[in-house]
Parts: structure tokens; C-alpha cells; sequence
């Protein structure tokens, strides 16, 4: 082999072990968006699963609570009517004592 | 390799070393900038999405918390509206079971001959005041055909000797009214007719009486404002 061609192999051979290097750096770009992609997706993940337990729970609680005033309720109209039908059952018959008067009663 | 080129051999190689040296050199540097650069591209993209991901969840809750309330909202005004409901159809219940209760008791008025003959007559002048017309008919039960002719004539003289003015009432045998008026009559003149039976009574009390009936079974109502 001639120096001159010798001299041309070796900075063949230097280029191209430098466009590795640069490659290498390349490909390191391309994996760390990858993986910075991959990591945010990943906490955005964990932040939803969390956001997702606090509004479950806080809707458990609303709801339960619902229910109880809603028993509450039930058993306050179940007490009014008791106590109007008892008022009633007392009074009527005065009641009923006025109002046949107010039949045959013309003024 | 001649002797005489050995000098430049040394040159060419030590200019070739320094070239390749350079050429890495270069490489290098520009890996170096390449990965740092990737490194602070990396990270802002990494908090780019992070934010992003972050604000699309918290607007995505914010609407779901949102609606929830309104649906709370919505079920606690159903269950007071359905409470209020059925309070209110209790009450009418009541009060019709009451007013049925009294019905039954209207077959009783009749009985009593002398109140009775004094409730027609009073019934016939109403409603001659209120017509306001001379010539009026009146129909009753059959059981009453009597009563009510006499109630008519009756009233026709006192109304005579009250306002001095002639009226002339008369019963109208062609029509019978049915047994479940309880009593009472039916006064006409032409095609308007007064209804002063004794169901028909009461049942104008159904809703006239209503307030005095609250007041006598519960008291007053501290809240109603009118009292005509």
C-alpha cells in the first residue's frame, strides 16, 4: 500500500468512527425524549388514578349522606301524618258538629 | 521506504495524527452539545406534558365535582317536592274522610220534621233574594213533595210581607231529585238553577270550611296574612 493511500484509509477510517460518535449521540437524543415521553405519561397516569380515589370517595360520603337525610325525611312525613290523623281522630267531631250546622243554617 | 523520505514520512504522519485528532475532536464536541442539548429537551418536554396532562385532569374533575353537585342539588329538591306531595295528599285525605264522615250524617236532617219544613222555607228565600226574579219553580225528593210545597207558599208570604213584593213559587212535580242529596231543594227560574241541597251544602264546604277546619284542629296559622 502506498503512504498516500494508507494516509486516506486511516481518515476514512477516522470519519467514520466520528459520524459514529455523533450518531451515537443521536440516538441517545431519541431515547431520552422516549423515555422523558414515557415518564410524564406515567405520572400523568398516577395523578388521574389519584384525582379519580379522592372524587370517588368524596362522592361515597355525599352519597351516604344523601341516603340519611332521606330516611330523615321519610320519617318526618311518616310523623306529620301521624300527628295530623291524631288531630283528626280528636277533633272531628266538633268539626263535624259545625259543618252540619252550616248545612241548615241560612242566614 | 527510502531513507530520504523518512523525514517526510514523520511529517505526513505526525500531520495525518493531528488530523485525525481534529476530526474526533470535532466528533466529540459535537456529541457532547448533541447529548446536552438532548438532556434540557428532554426535561422540558417531560414538564410540558406533565403540565399539560395535569391541567386536563384537574378541568376534566372540576366539571365531574361540578355535576355532581348539581345532581345532589336536583335529588335533595325532588325529595322535599315528593315530601311536600304526599304531606298534602294526607291532609286531603283527611279532610275527605272527615267530609264523608259528615255526609253520612246528613240523612239525619231530614228527620226532624219541624227543622227541617223551617230549613226549606229559608232555603226558598235565599234563593228568591238572590234571583230577585217573581216566578220561580222548585224541585225537592220525592219523600219531600210536601214539605216543599208548603216551603214554597211560606216563603212566598213572608216575602210578600217583607218586601211587599208578589213572587209566585211553585213546586215542580215533574222532576224528582234523587236520594243521594240527602234533602234540601233545588230552585230555578228558566234554565239557572240555585243548587241548595243538602249534599250539595256540604260540598261547598269542602273548600270554603277549609281554613276553619285547620284552625280548629291544629290553631291558627301564624302565617296567613289574610283574614277577609
Amino acid at each position: 500500500m502506498s503512504q498516500k493511500t494508507q494516509g486516506i484509509q486511516q481518515l476514512l477510517e477516522a470519519e467514520r468512527k466520528a459520524a459514529e460518535i455523533v450518531q451515537s449521540a443521536r440516538d441517545y437524543r431519541t431515547t431520552q425524549l422516549r423515555a422523558a415521553r414515557d415518564d410524564a405519561k406515567k405520572l400523568i397516569e398516577d395523578k388521574k388514578k389519584e384525582a379519580e380515589g379522592k372524587y370517588n370517595s368524596y362522592a361515597n360520603q355525599n352519597s351516604s349522606g344523601s341516603k340519611s337525610a332521606e330516611q330523615q325525611a321519610e320519617k318526618d312525613v311518616e310523623d306529620r301524618v301521624k300527628a295530623m290523623t291524631a288531630a283528626l281522630a280528636k277533633g272531628k267531631d266538633p268539626v263535624i258538629k259545625d259543618l252540619l250546622a252550616a248545612v241548615v243554617t241560612v242566614e | 521506504m527510502s531513507q530520504s523520505r523518512e523525514l517526510s514520512d514523520e511529517q505526513v504522519g505526525r500531520e495525518l495524527e493531528k488530523m485525525m485528532a481534529f476530526i474526533k475532536q470535532e466528533a466529540s464536541e459535537k456529541a457532547k452539545e448533541i447529548r446536552l442539548k438532548a438532556d434540557e429537551e428532554a426535561s422540558k418536554e417531560k414538564s410540558r406534558l406533565v403540565q399539560e396532562g395535569s391541567d386536563a385532569i384537574e378541568a376534566d374533575y372540576e366539571k365531574k365535582y361540578k355535576s355532581l353537585s348539581q345532581s345532589q342539588q336536583i335529588q335533595r329538591s325532588q325529595v322535599a317536592n315528593k315530601t311536600r306531595l304526599r304531606i298534602l295528599a294526607s291532609q286531603q285525605q283527611l279532610i275527605d274522610d272527615l267530609f264523608d264522615e259528615t255526609e253520612k250524617q246528613l240523612a239525619g236532617v231530614s228527620k226532624d220534621k219541624g227543622k227541617y219544613k223551617t230549613l226549606l222555607k229559608g232555603l226558598v228565600l235565599e234563593s228568591v233574594e238572590r234571583f230577585g226574579v217573581p216566578t220561580l219553580m222548585v224541585q225537592a225528593r220525592k219523600e219531600d213533595a210536601a214539605a216543599a210545597a208548603e216551603a214554597a207558599a211560606e216563603a212566598a208570604k213572608e216575602y210578600k210581607s217583607k218586601t211587599g213584593k208578589e213572587c209566585k213559587i211553585t213546586h215542580d212535580e215533574s222532576t224528582c231529585l234523587g236520594p243521594d242529596v240527602y234533602g234540601g231543594l233545588v230552585i230555578t227560574s228558566g234554565k239557572i238553577a240555585i243548587d241548595n241541597t243538602l249534599a250539595a251544602r256540604l260540598d261547598e264546604l269542602r273548600t270554603e270550611a277549609l281554613p276553619d277546619i285547620r284552625e280548629k284542629l291544629v290553631g291558627k296559622n301564624i302565617n296567613r296574612k289574610f283574614y277577609d
